[in-house]
C-alpha cells in the first residue's frame, strides 16, 4: 500500500537529516531535567529517578517534536518540494504519511530513552524499582507528549500553512497546559498530565489510570484535529474555504473528525474518575444531610471484593434497622459518588430509592423504609471510586490495585443517616489479593478468616464502627513498648525492613515518645489501647490522626527521605523528626501567620529534634548539625535581595511575588524558624521553653498562632529578632 | 493516452484572467508552448497536470473529466515545474528512490538508473544533492519527471540552468521520449521549440494566438525566422519593420 511506502520513505528522509539526529539527542538528554526541576513532588525514589525525569522528558520533548513537526512541513512547501510530490501522489497520504512516520520514529526514539535509563533508573529505585511502573511512565508521560505535540503541530499547520502563525499558535497550545484554569484540570493539560506523586511502597494504578484516560482524551481530540486539518488541505492553490470545497470528495476526513471530537467531548463529560462537586469552596461542608433521629441502626454486614485490574469494588450490604415510629421513615445513605446502588430491599422487598447529586466528594441515596419494627435493608453497590473534583489534579488516593487498596469511610461501605450507638456490630467481610495484609483505620481489629487458594485471602473485621477504613499493602509490624507502660504498634511496608532495622525504629520511635511525652504532653489519640501508626501511601500526603491511630506517608519512612539533611544529620534522626510531628502539626495545629511566615509545625520539630539530639547525643553535635546548620542557611538567607528590601517585592506583580515568596519558605521554616525558637531559649533558659512549649501544646487541635507563642513566653516580637546579626 | 482542454477558463483570486476559453487536443508528440510573461503558458500547464482547477471548461483524459481521472493521470505524469525544491539531505539516487516509490513504479532501480544515465548524473548518484551546482539540480529535476516513462511530460523550462551542449542533448532526449509520450514543453528559447517541437502553441493574454507547426507560423508572418515569426504574432507589423 503507497501509505506504508510512504511511510517508510519518510522514516528514511528523515533519518538522513543532520537536525534529525539533533531532535533524537536533545530529546535523549530531556530526562536529564528532571532530576533538577521535579514537578512531581515527595522524596520518593519513583518520584525523583523515574517519574521526574519521563515527565520533564515528555514536557521538553513535545517542545522540540511540535518545532520540528512545524519546520519540516514548512520546509515543504516554502521550498517548493511539495510541488513535485503532489504531482504524482495525494497530498492527504503526504501528510499523513509524514505524521506516521515522524509518531513511528518518537516511538522508537522513546523506545531507546527508556533503555539507556533503565539501569540507572533500576539501581537508583532499589526496592521500589518495578518494570511495568517504569515503562508506563516513560510511556504516558513522555511518549503520548511527544505524539500530541506532532499531532497538534501537524493539525495546525494544516489549517494555517503558514510558519508564523502556526508557530503562534503552537506555542499558546503548549503553554495553555500552565494556565492555572487548564492545570487544575486532569483533563485539560495535554503535555503535563496531572501527576503529583508516585509511591514507591504502594500503587501506583489509579493514578496511572487516571493519566491513560487523559491521553485517551487527548489522543482522540488532537486526531480529530488532524483530520480536519487533513479536510482543509490547500490543493489548486486556493485557499481555505476554497480548498475545502475542492476537497469535497474527502468529507470523510472531515466526518471522521468530528465523530472522533464528538468521542472525546463524551470522554470528557463522562469522565469516571472524578465526581462533579461544585469546586465552589465556599460551598464546602454546607450541605444539610437529613438524619434519621427515629431510625437506630443495629447491625450491619458488608461482604465485599476488589477487581484490582479495573480498580473497582463490589459489594453487598445487610443492614438491621430499628423503627419504634409506627410509620414509614424516610432515610438518607451517604456513598462515594462513583459506586452505583442497585437491587435495594426492605425486609425482601424491593425499594425505591432516588440518587442525588454529587456534594463534598458524596452522593446521597434517599430511600422510605417500611413502618415495621423491624427492617434488614440489603443492597448492592459498587464501582470505580471517584475522587473529590476539587483536587482532581492530585488522584492516586483511592487504590484498588495488587500493589495496594486505600478506602475512606463512604469508598468502603456507605454510611447511613442515622442513629447507633456502641452496641452497633459492623461485620465486614472483604476478598482481597492474599499478597495484601489489610489494616484497618481506628481500633478496629481485622482476622484472615479464609485463605482461597485463588490468590485471594478473604478477612473479616467485626467492630461498632459503621464505616471503617481500609488500608491494604504489604504491611509488616512491630509493637515497641514506652516508659509509661503503653505501646505503639507501627504498621510500614516490608521493603523497609531492612532501613527500620538500620536506623534502629524501636529505640528511636521509644526515646521520642518517652521525650515528648515528658516535655510536652501525651498525645490525645491513642492513650488507651496504645497507638498505631500506619505508614500510607504518599497520595496521602502529610498525615492524619483520629481514634488511637495516626497514619505517616511513606515519604516520612523513605530512604530518600532519611537524607534529608534539613530535617536531621542522619535517617533515625529524620524519622525521630517525623514522629515528632505526632506533636506538632497532629495533636497540636498551627495557623499560618502571613507577617511570620516562618511560623509553622517544621519550625517547631526541627527546634524538638535539635533539643533530642542535644540531650541523646550531646551539645557540639546538636551544634554541628543544628544549629550551625540554621545560622548557616539564615546568613544566606539575608542575603537575599527580596529580604533585604521587601518593599520591592511588592511592586512584583502578584504571581511574581507568590513566586519569590514561595521559594524562601524551606528556610523560613527548617532554620530561621528554629534559630529563633533558640533565641527564645536562650532568654528564657531550656526548662521555662519547655514548659511554653508544653503549654503551647495544651491549645491541640484549637491551635496556635505565633502570638500565643509570645503571649505565654512573655517576650516580645522585637527579642526573637535575628536580622540585626546579618546586617539587615 | 488523450489529453483534451475544453473551453478552460481560470481567474486568479486576485481577479485576473488567465486563461480565456482555450480549447486544445493532445496527443502523442511534442508540443512547444511559447508566451510572454504572464501570457497563461504555467497556468494551463497546471490545469493539465491537476495542479489547479478550472473555473469554467474541464480536461478530459481520455475523454473523462480530469476531476475523476486525477489518481489515473498522476500515475502516467512527469512533471517538471518551472521552480522546485528538492531534499538536500538526499543523495541523487536516495530522492530518485523517493519519488519512485511515491510513483508505485514496478522495477524501481531499473527505472532510476535508465534515468540517471539519461540525464547523464550516474556519476553523480551518490553525491548529495546539497552538493550539486545549479544546472546538476535541474537535471535531478528531469530525471524525476522522466522515472517510468510516464504517457504525459509536462516540463515548464526545464532547459533553465543548462549549458547549450546541455540544452542540445536534452532536446533530443525528448524528442525521443515524444515518440511515445505527450509532451509539453513551455520555454522561451525559441531554438528550442524550432529543433524538435512537431506542435507549437503561441499564447499572449490567456489566449491562443497560434496553434500549429513552426514552419506554418513563419510562412504565415512571411519571416525569415521562427523569432520575427513570433514577434509578428505578439505585435502585428510593426515588428516585422
Amino acid at each position: 500500500m503507497r501509505l506504508f511506502a510512504s511511510i517508510r520513505m519518510e522514516c528514511l528522509r528523515f533519518l538522513k537529516k543532520r537536525s534529525f539526529w539533533l531532535l533524537l539527542l536533545v530529546t535523549a538528554a530531556a530526562p536529564i531535567a528532571g532530576l533538577f526541576y521535579q514537578p512531581i513532588y515527595g522524596s520518593t525514589r519513583n518520584a525523583l529517578y523515574l517519574g521526574n525525569p519521563a515527565y520533564v522528558g515528555g514536557v521538553l520533548g513535545a517542545m522540540f517534536w511540535g518545532i520540528f513537526t512545524l519546520v519540516s512541513a514548512n520546509r515543504e512547501k516554502a521550498w517548493g518540494m511539495d510541488i513535485l510530490q503532489d504531482a504524482v501522489y495525494s497530498p492527504f497520504v503526504r501528510k499523513t504519511a509524514r505524521l506516521l512516520a515522524l509518531c513511528l520514529l518518537a516511538f522508537f526514539t522513546e523506545v531507546g530513552i527508556c533503555l539507556v535509563y533503565l539501569p540507572w533508573t533500576c539501581w537508583k529505585t532499589g526496592t521500589a524499582w518495578n518494570v511495568g511502573l517504569y515503562f508506563s511512565a516513560y510511556v504516558l508521560f513522555s511518549l503520548f507528549s511527544i505524539w500530541f505535540a506532532i499531532l497538534a503541530a501537524s493539525g495546525i499547520y494544516s489549517f494555517w500553512e503558514r510558519a508564523d502563525l502556526s508557530a503562534i499558535t503552537f506555542l499558546v497550545f503548549y503553554l495553555m497546559c500552565w494556565n492555572g484554569s487548564v492545570s487544575s484540570s486532569y483533563l485539560l493539560p495535554w503535555v503535563k498530565p496531572a501527576v503529583n506523586f508516585m509511591s514507591d511502597d504502594f500503587g501506583n494504578v489509579r493514578m496511572l489510570q487516571s493519566a491513560a484516560y487523559n491521553r485517551l482524551f487527548w489522543l482522540m481530540l488532537l486526531s480529530a484535529f488532524f483530520l480536519l486539518g487533513l479536510f482543509a488541505t490547500r490543493r489548486y492553490e486556493k485557499g481555505f474555504f476554497g480548498s475545502m470545497r475542492a476537497n469535497r470528495k474527502k468529507l470523510l476526513f472531515a466526518v471522521l473528525g468530528l465523530a472522533l471530537g464528538i468521542l472525546a467531548g463524551n470522554l470528557f463529560v463522562y469522565q469516571p474518575f472524578v465526581d462533579h462537586s461544585s469546586k465552589d469552596l465556599s460551598t464546602i461542608g454546607t450541605m444539610m444531610v437529613e438524619y434519621a433521629e427515629e431510625l437506630k441502626l443495629l447491625e450491619s454486614d458488608v461482604e465485599l471484593k476488589t477487581d484490582t485490574f479495573l480498580g473497582t469494588l463490589k459489594a453487598k450490604g445487610s443492614y438491621r434497622i430499628q423503627n419504634l415510629t409506627g410509620e414509614e421513615q424516610q432515610a438518607v445513605m451517604q456513598i462515594n459518588p462513583g459506586y452505583t446502588v442497585k437491587n435495594m430491599t426492605a425486609n425482601g422487598e424491593e425499594i425505591p430509592f432516588t440518587e442525588g447529586s454529587d456534594y463534598d466528594n458524596t452522593k446521597d441515596i434517599t430511600f422510605t423504609l417500611p413502618a415495621e419494627e423491624e427492617i434488614l435493608l440489603e443492597f448492592e453497590y459498587g464501582g470505580l471510586p471517584q475522587e473529590w473534583s476539587i483536587i482532581e489534579y492530585n488522584q492516586g488516593m483511592l487504590e484498588i490495585s495488587r500493589e495496594s487498596i486505600c478506602l475512606g469511610r463512604l469508598e468502603l461501605t456507605p454510611a447511613l443517616q442515622m442513629d447507633y450507638d456502641d452496641t452497633l456490630k459492623t461485620t465486614l467481610r472483604m476478598t482481597l489479593p492474599e499478597n495484601l495484609t489489610p489494616v484497618m483505620g481506628g481500633r478496629v481489629e481485622v482476622s484472615l478468616k479464609e485463605e482461597n487458594g485463588d490468590g485471594t485471602n478473604t478477612w473479616e473485621s467485626i467492630s461498632n464502627d459503621p464505616t471503617p477504613r481500609l488500608y491494604a499493602g504489604d504491611y509488616v509490624s512491630r509493637t515497641i513498648s514506652l516508659e509509661n507502660g503503653g505501646e505503639v504498634q507501627l504498621w510500614y511496608s516490608q521493603k523497609h525492613e531492612a532501613a527500620m532495622d538500620e536506623i534502629q525504629i524501636d529505640e528511636t520511635l521509644k526515646n521520642v515518645f518517652d521525650y515528648c511525652e515528658t516535655h510536652y504532653g501525651s498525645l490525645g489519640f491513642g492513650e488507651e489501647n496504645g497507638l498505631r501508626l500506619l505508614e500510607t501511601s504518599v497520595y496521602l500526603s502529610g498525615g492524619y490522626a483520629s481514634d488511637g491511630m495516626s497514619v505517616m506517608d511513606e515519604s516520612s519512612f523513605s530512604e530518600e527521605g532519611f537524607k534529608d539533611e534539613k530535617k536531621g544529620a542522619s535517617g533515625s534522626e529524620v524519622l525521630a523528626h517525623e514522629i515528632t510531628h505526632q506533636w506538632w502539626g497532629l495533636a497540636c495545629q498551627f495557623w499560618e501567620d502571613a507577617e511570620h511566615p516562618e511560623w509553622s509545625s517544621e519550625g517547631v520539630t526541627v527546634y524538638t529534634t535539635y533539643r533530642m539530639m542535644k540531650e541523646w547525643k550531646g551539645e557540639e553535635y546538636a551544634e554541628t548539625y543544628y544549629l550551625n546548620a540554621w545560622k548557616e542557611a539564615v546568613e544566606d538567607y539575608y542575603q537575599d535581595f527580596y529580604v533585604r528590601n521587601p518593599e520591592y517585592l511588592e511592586k512584583l506583580p502578584e504571581d511574581l511575588q507568590y513566586l519569590v515568596s514561595g521559594s524562601r519558605t524551606t528556610v523560613e521554616q527548617y532554620s530561621l524558624m528554629p534559630l529563633k525558637l533558640w533565641k527564645a531559649e536562650q532568654i528564657l533558659g531550656e526548662e521555662r521553653m519547655d514548659e511554653v512549649l508544653a503549654e503551647l501544646f495544651q491549645m491541640g487541635y484549637l491551635g496556635c498562632t505565633y502570638q500565643d507563642f509570645l503571649e505565654i513566653s512573655g517576650l516580645e516580637e522585637e527579642d526573637l529578632y535575628v536580622e540585626e546579626t546579618y546586617g539587615v | 493516452m488523450n489529453l483534451e482542454a475544453k473551453n478552460l477558463e481560470y481567474v486568479y483570486p486576485g481577479g485576473k484572467r488567465a486563461l480565456k476559453r482555450i480549447s486544445l487536443s493532445f496527443q502523442p508528440g511534442m508540443t512547444g508552448l511559447l508566451g510572454p510573461n504572464g501570457a497563461g503558458k504555467t497556468t494551463l500547464m497546471k490545469l493539465l497536470c491537476a495542479g489547479l482547477m478550472p473555473e469554467k471548461g474541464a480536461v478530459l483524459v481520455n475523454g473523462e473529466p480530469l476531476a475523476k481521472k486525477e489518481k489515473e493521470l498522476k500515475k502516467n505524469l512527469g512533471y517538471l515545474p518551472q521552480s522546485f525544491g528538492l531534499y538536500e539531505e538526499l543523495t541523487v539516487w536516495q530522492f530518485l528512490d523517493y519519488m519512485a516509490v511515491l510513483k508505485q513504479l514496478p522495477d524501481r532501480e531499473k527505472a532510476i538508473s535508465q534515468a540517471l544515465a539519461e540525464t547523464h548524473l550516474t556519476e553523480k548518484k551518490k553525491n548529495r544533492i546539497r552538493t550539486l551546482s545549479g544546472g546538476q539540480r535541474q537535471r535531478v529535476g528531469i530525471a524525476q519527471a522522466l522515472l517510468g516513462n510516464p504517457g504525459l511530460l509536462i516540463f515548464d523550462e526545464p532547459t533553465v540552468g543548462l549549458d547549450p551542449e546541455e540544452r542540445v542533448y536534452f532536446r533530443n532526449l525528448l524528442a525521443g521520449k515524444a515518440k511515445t509520450s505527450i509532451l509539453i514543453l513551455s520555454t522561451h528559447i525559441i531554438e528550442d521549440v524550432q529543433a524538435v517541437c512537431d506542435r507549437l502553441l503561441v499564447m499572449n493574454h490567456g489566449e491562443i494566438l497560434y496553434d500549429g507547426t513552426a514552419e506554418e507560423l513563419e510562412g504565415e508572418a512571411e519571416c525569415d525566422s521562427l523569432e520575427q515569426a513570433y514577434l509578428w504574432l505578439q505585435k502585428g507589423e510593426e515588428a516585422r519593420q
